[in-house]
C-alpha cells in the first residue's frame, strides 16, 4: 500500500548538510502494524515527516527517492494533493499530547476540523461523529467534555483526543510519533492498548515510531531498526528478537532494563551517535561497535537478505558469516 | 472573570484617584498663578482674584473642594477659557482627541497585524525583510516627521485630504490618524511577527498541518490567536502613548482637541482643567489597559483560568 | 579571597567575544561609525568654522541651502546647520543623561527587589507594574511645564549657563522628569537576572565569605547583567531623545534661544510649506540618529544576549 525507496532528506543548515535520513526503503501493507525503532536524532520521524511533507523547507528538503502511495508518489505531489492525503488518508499523532494540541481552540473545534475540511460535513452532524469518536477512545460524558479546552485535560485524555482526531476520518494508515513517550507509565499501557484496539476495528495500518523496543515487541508486526538516517535492520518482530542480525540491534535489546538480569548492571550503548553533517566512509555505527574491524570503518555496509528471506542486515561481518549474535 | 473584573476596576480607581492628588499639589507647590500676565496686576486685585476662585482658602480644604467637585462630575469654571466650565471644554475638545486616537489605533491594528503576519509566515524571504525595513523606518520616523510630510504631500501636493483643521470633521481625522496609524502600525508589524513566528514554531501548528489543512487556515485559525497575545498586551500602552501621539498631532494638524488645552492649562495653572483633563486621558487609559486584559483572557482560555484562581 | 572572586568573574572573554560578534553584523557597525560621525559633527563641528547659530541675518533670510549657508537659512537669516549641530549637542546630552539618570534608578531597583526577594521583592515589583499603567506622558509634561522656571534662579545652574553654550537651567528639569519615567523596564530586567544569578555558586561562595549585601549587588552580581543593561541602555537614548523632542515639538523641552532637534523641527514644520528644508534636515538628523541607535541595540543584543549567542 505503502512503498517507500531510497527516501533521503538532508537539512541544509549553517554548521552543513545534515543528511538526517539517507537512503531508507521500506513498505508497509494493509493493516499493518510496522515500527521504526532507532535512539533521537537517527532519521525515524524525519522519515515520516518527509512523506507528509511536514519537513519545515527550508532548511528541509528532500533529495531523492520515491513514496508511493497508490498511484501517488507522496514526494513529488504537490501541496494540493497532499493536503488531500493529510488526515484523511494519512495521519499522525505525536510524541507530545500536552503541546500538540492548540491550547486557544475548543477540543469541539479540533476536533470537526479534518471532518470539515475532508469529507464537507456540516457543523452539526461532524459535532455528532466527533462525540462518537471521543466515546470510541474512552472520554466519559463525552458530550459535554467535548466543549472544554485541552488544557483542561490530563496528558492521557489528551493523547486520547488526537487519537480520536487523527482516527476521525477514517485513515488507511496512521502514523504514530513515539506516542507514548511523554506518558506516565501507568497511562503508556492503556493508550497502546486503544492504539491496538483502534487499528484493528478500523483496518488501519500503522507506523510506529519508538525509540522503545519493549514497545515495539507488544505491538508491531515487522521492525525496521534506524541508525544515523538509515535502516540497518529490518525484521517480522519475532524474528529479531530471537535472532538479531545486527550489533546495534543487539544492543538495543541489551539495554532494555526488563530483559537484563536482575543484579547484573544495566547496559548502555558506549559513546555518541555520529555527527550527520560529516559522511563517514564505513559502517556509522562501527566506532560504537564491539564487533567493528578495520574493514567496517572503510566500506559501506549494504542492507542484504540474511538466511530468512525477510529479515535483512547491514552488518557486512554478519552478512559474511564472521561473526554471530545470539540474544 | 467577574471578581478579576472588579478587582482591576478598583484598582483603576485608586490609581486614578493618585494621580489627581498628585497633579493638584504639584501645581500648588509650583510657582506661578493662573491670573498673573505679562503686565503686573497690583497685588491688591490678585488677592481678590484668589478670593473670588478660593484660592485663598487653606490647600486641604481646597484639595478636598476638588475632589468632591469630581464626585459630582461638576469641574467648575475654567480658569483660562473665559466663559467656559471644565466640564464644557471637556466635552468639545475630547470627542476630536478621542477620535484622531481611535483612528490611530485602527489604522496602526489593521496596518500592523497583516503585515506582521504576512512577514512571519514568509520569514527570512524578501518580502519579510523589505516588509520588516519599512516597520523599523516606520518606529524611527517620529510622528511630527511623519505627520508634517504626509500634510505636505498628500493634503497639498496631491490634494486628497484636507492638510489642516477641523473645519470638517468627517475627513479631517484622516491624515492625523493615518500617521498616528503608521507609526504605532509599526510596532504592531513587529509585535504581530514576533508573536507569530513564535506560535507557528509550537507543535500544535505541525499537528494542525498533518490533519490536512490549508495553509491559510493553519495561520488564521490556528496560529493568529496565539499570535496576537504580544500585540493585544502591547494595546495599554499604545493608548497611553496614542495620547501623547494626539498631543503632537494637535500640534501638526492645528486640531481643537484636548491635548492642546491640557498643554495649555498646565502653563496657565489652570488647575480645574488640568485635572478635568488629567482625569479624562487617565480614566481612559485605565480603561483600555482593562479592556487589554479582559481580551487577553478571551484570547487564551489557559489565562482565563489562571487569573480567575488568582482572584478567587 | 576577596579579589580572588573579583577577578574570576570579571572575564575580559564576553566582552571581547561579543565585540568579534558585533564586528560581523555589517549594519550595526555601519550605524556604530554613523552615529560617531554625526556625534563629533555636532559637538567638535562648531570648531571648525561653523556660522553662529545665533547671529541673524537680516539680508539672508529664508534662504534655501547655498555655499553660504550650507543647509539654508530661517526667517530671521539664521544658519540651520550651526543651529542643527547646536541643536543635536542638546538633544545627545538630554539623550545621555536622561538615560544615565534612567539607569542609576531602574538598575538600582531592579537589583535590590531581585536581590531581596520574597514580600519586599512583590510589593517593589507590584509597584512598577501600577506605575506602567500610569499616563507618562501627562505626568513628564505637567513636571517640565510646572517647574520649568522654578529652576532658573538656582545660582550653580546660571554659572554653568554662562560657561556653556547650550546649558540652560530647565533642561536638569528635562534630565530628571525624562529619567524618572524610563526606568521600569530596566529595573525589570535588572531584577530577573539577578534572580537567576543568585542562585548560582558563585554567590554563595561571596555570602560564606561575609561580604557586605552591597558589595555582593554592585560588585558581583550588577557586572554579570552588564550585557542585558548595556543592550537596554543603547536603546533606551533613542526612546529618551525621541521624548525630549516630543516635548521639544509641544514647547515644553528645550525652549528658544535654546533649541534641540524637537524644537528645530518644530520651527520647520510651521513652516514647511514655503521653507521646506527648514523641516527636513533636522528631522533627517533626528531620524538618522534614532535609526543608528536602534540598529546598534539591535546589534548589540544580537552579540550580548546569552540566550542567542549560545545557539
Amino acid at each position: 500500500m505503502l512503498q517507500v525507496e531510497d527516501l533521503k532528506t538532508y537539512f541544509h543548515t549553517r554548521d552543513g548538510i545534515v543528511r538526517a535520513v539517507d537512503g531508507v526503503s521500506f513498505s508497509l501493507e494493509k493493516g499493518q502494524t510496522m515500527g521504526i525503532v532507532g535512539e533521537s536524532g537517527s532519521g525515524k520521524s524525519v522519515t515520516c515527516y518527509s512523506l507528509l511533507g511536514l519537513i519545515p523547507m527550508p532548511p528541509g528538503k528532500i533529495e531523492g527517492g520515491r513514496a508511493l502511495f497508490g498511484e501517488l508518489d507522496l514526494l513529488k505531489a504537490s501541496e494540493e494533493e497532499l493536503r488531500h492525503v493529510r488526515g484523511k488518508k494519512i495521519s499522525m499523532i505525536f510524541q507530545d499530547p500536552m503541546t500538540s494540541l492548540n491550547p486557544y481552540l475548543r477540543i469541539s473545534t479540533q476536533l470537526i476540523e479534518p471532518l470539515m475540511v475532508h469529507e464537507h460535513l456540516d457543523k452539526k452532524a461532524a459535532l455528532h461523529r466527533a462525540i462518537e469518536s471521543l466515546e470510541e477512545v474512552g472520554i466519559p460524558d463525552a458530550s459535554s467534555r467535548i466543549r472544554s479546552y485541552p488544557h483542561e485535560f490530563s496528558g492521557g485524555m489528551r493523547q486520547r483526543v488526537m487519537i480520536a482526531m487523527a482516527l476521525i476520518t477514517k485513515p488507511e494508515i496512521l502514523i504514530a510519533d513515539e506516542p507514548t513517550t511523554a506518558l506516565d507509565v501507568t497511562v503508556q499501557k492503556e493508550v497502546l492498548d486503544l492504539i491496538k484496539e483502534r487499528q484493528e476495528s478500523l483496518g488501519t495500518a500503522v507506523i510506529f515510531i519508538t525509540h522503545d523496543l519493549a514497545v515495539v515487541s507488544n505491538v508491531c508486526d515487522e521492525v525496521n531498526v534506524m541508525y544515523a538516517g538509515k535502516i540497518v535492520e529490518s525484521a517480522p518482530t519475532a524474528q529479531l528478537f530471537k535472532h538479531p542480525e545486527h550489533p546495534y540491534t543487539k544492543a538495543l535489546q541489551r539495554s532494555i532494563p526488563a530483559m537484563q538480569k536482575k543484579g547484573e548492571p544495566l547496559y548502555t550503548i558506549e559513546g555518541l551517535p555520529p555527527d550527520l553533517t560529516r559522511p563517514m566512509p564505513g559502517c556509522s555505527f562501527a566506532p560504537r561497535c564491539d564487533y567493528a574491524t578495520e574493514a567496517c570503518q572503510t566500506t559501506s555496509p549494504v542492507l542484504k537478505e540474511t538466511a530468512h528471506a525477510e529479515h535483512l542486515t547491514a552488518c557486512t561481518r554478519r552478512q559474511l558469516g564472521e561473526i554471530e549474535l545470539e540474544s | 472573570m467577574g471578581r478579576f473584573i472588579i478587582s482591576r476596576t478598583l484598582q483603576a480607581i485608586v490609581v486614578l484617584f493618585s494621580i489627581l492628588t498628585i497633579t493638584f499639589f504639584l501645581t500648588r507647590m509650583a510657582p506661578g498663578n493662573p491670573f498673573q500676565e505679562d503686565k503686573a496686576i497690583p497685588p491688591h486685585i490678585l488677592a481678590k482674584m484668589d478670593a473670588y476662585w478660593g484660592r485663598d482658602q487653606p490647600v486641604m480644604i481646597q484639595y478636598f473642594k476638588q475632589m468632591g467637585n469630581f464626585l459630582r462630575w461638576d469641574l467648575g469654571p475654567s480658569f483660562g477659557n473665559k466663559g467656559f466650565t471644565v466640564n464644557e471644554v471637556i466635552a468639545m475638545a475630547f470627542p476630536v482627541s478621542f477620535m484622531i486616537g481611535c483612528a490611530g489605533l485602527v489604522f496602526a491594528l489593521v496596518i500592523g497585524i497583516p503585515i506582521g503576519v504576512l512577514s512571519a509566515v514568509k520569514r527570512n524571504t524578501g518580502t519579510d525583510y523589505s516588509l520588516m525595513s519599512l516597520a523599523l523606518i516606520g518606529i524611527c520616523l517620529p510622528t511630527f516627521v511623519i505627520g508634517p510630510l504626509l500634510s505636505i504631500l498628500l493634503g497639498i501636493k496631491l490634494n486628497w485630504f484636507p492638510a489642516l483643521g477641523w473645519e470638517n470633521p468627517k475627513v479631517n481625522w484622516i491624515l492625523p490618524g493615518l500617521t498616528l496609524g503608521l507609526f504605532y502600525g509599526a510596532y504592531f508589524a513587529r509585535l504581530t511577527r514576533a508573536g507569530m513566528l513564535e506560535t507557528l514554531s509550537q507543535d500544535y501548528i505541525r499537528t494542525a498541518r498533518s490533519k490536512g489543512l490549508s495553509e491559510t487556515r493553519v495561520v488564521l485559525m490556528h496560529a493568529l490567536k496565539g499570535g496576537l497575545v504580544p500585540v493585544v498586551g502591547f494595546i495599554g500602552p499604545a493608548v497611553a502613548a496614542l495620547i501623547g501621539g494626539s498631543f503632537v498631532m494637535e500640534t501638526v494638524f492645528q486640531l481643537p482637541g484636548l491635548g492642546t488645552h491640557f498643554i495649555r492649562a498646565v502653563t496657565n495653572r489652570d488647575t480645574p482643567l488640568l485635572l478635568g483633563s488629567v482625569f479624562t486621558f487617565g480614566a481612559l487609559i485605565l480603561l483600555t489597559n482593562l479592556l487589554s486584559d479582559i481580551l487577553l483572557a478571551w484570547l487564551d482560555p489557559r489565562q482565563q483560568k489562571s487569573s480567575s484562581r488568582a482572584e478567587a | 579571597m576577596d579579589t580572588t572572586i573579583d577577578h574570576i568573574e570579571k572575564g575580559s572573554s564576553l566582552g571581547r567575544d561579543a565585540w568579534l560578534r558585533l564586528k560581523k553584523n555589517k549594519l550595526a557597525m555601519v550605524s556604530l561609525v554613523v552615529f560617531i560621525f554625526i556625534a563629533l559633527l555636532c559637538f567638535i563641528g562648531p570648531f571648525f568654522g561653523v556660522q553662529d547659530p545665533t547671529t541673524t541675518h537680516l539680508d539672508a533670510k529664508s534662504q534655501p541651502p547655498n555655499k553660504d549657508f550650507l543647509l539654508g537659512s530661517e526667517h530671521l537669516g539664521r544658519d540651520i546647520l550651526s543651529r542643527i549641530l547646536y541643536g543635536g549637542q542638546v538633544s545627545l546630552i538630554v539623550g545621555f543623561i536622561a538615560t544615565f539618570v534612567s539607569l542609576v534608578i531602574g538598575v538600582s531597583y531592579g537589583a535590590i527587589a531581585g536581590y531581596v526577594g520574597g514580600k519586599v521583592d512583590a510589593v517593589m515589583m507590584r509597584i512598577v507594574d501600577v506605575l506602567y499603567a500610569l499616563p507618562f506622558m501627562l505626568i513628564v509634561i505637567i513636571l517640565t511645564a510646572l517647574f520649568s522656571d522654578s529652576l532658573a534662579d538656582v545660582e550653580i545652574l546660571q554659572s554653568l549657563k554662562e560657561k556653556s553654550k547650550v546649558f540652560e537651567p530647565d533642561l536638569l528639569l528635562l534630565f530628571f522628569a525624562i529619567g524618572f519615567v524610563e526606568w521600569l523596564t530596566m529595573a525589570r530586567i535588572v531584577r530577573s537576572q539577578i534572580i537567576t544569578l543568585k542562585k548560582q555558586e558563585f554567590v554563595e561562595a561571596a555570602v560564606s565569605l561575609g561580604l557586605s549585601h552591597p558589595r555582593i549587588i554592585f560588585r558581583h552580581l550588577i557586572p554579570n547583567t552588564l550585557g542585558s543593561i548595556i543592550v537596554y541602555t543603547t536603546l533606551t537614548v533613542p526612546a529618551v531623545m525621541r521624548l525630549e523632542a516630543v516635548l521639544s515639538f509641544l514647547g515644553l523641552g528645550v525652549k528658544p534661544p535654546n533649541s534641540s532637534w524637537g524644537s528645530l523641527i518644530k520651527e520647520g514644520a510651521d513652516r514647511m510649506y514655503s521653507d521646506p528644508w527648514l523641516l527636513v534636515f533636522p528631522a533627517l538628523f533626528f531620524s538618522v540618529t534614532i535609526f543608528s541607535l536602534n540598529f546598534l541595540g539591535d546589534g548589540l543584543r544580537d552579540a550580548l544576549d546569552p540566550k542567542t549567542s549560545k545557539d
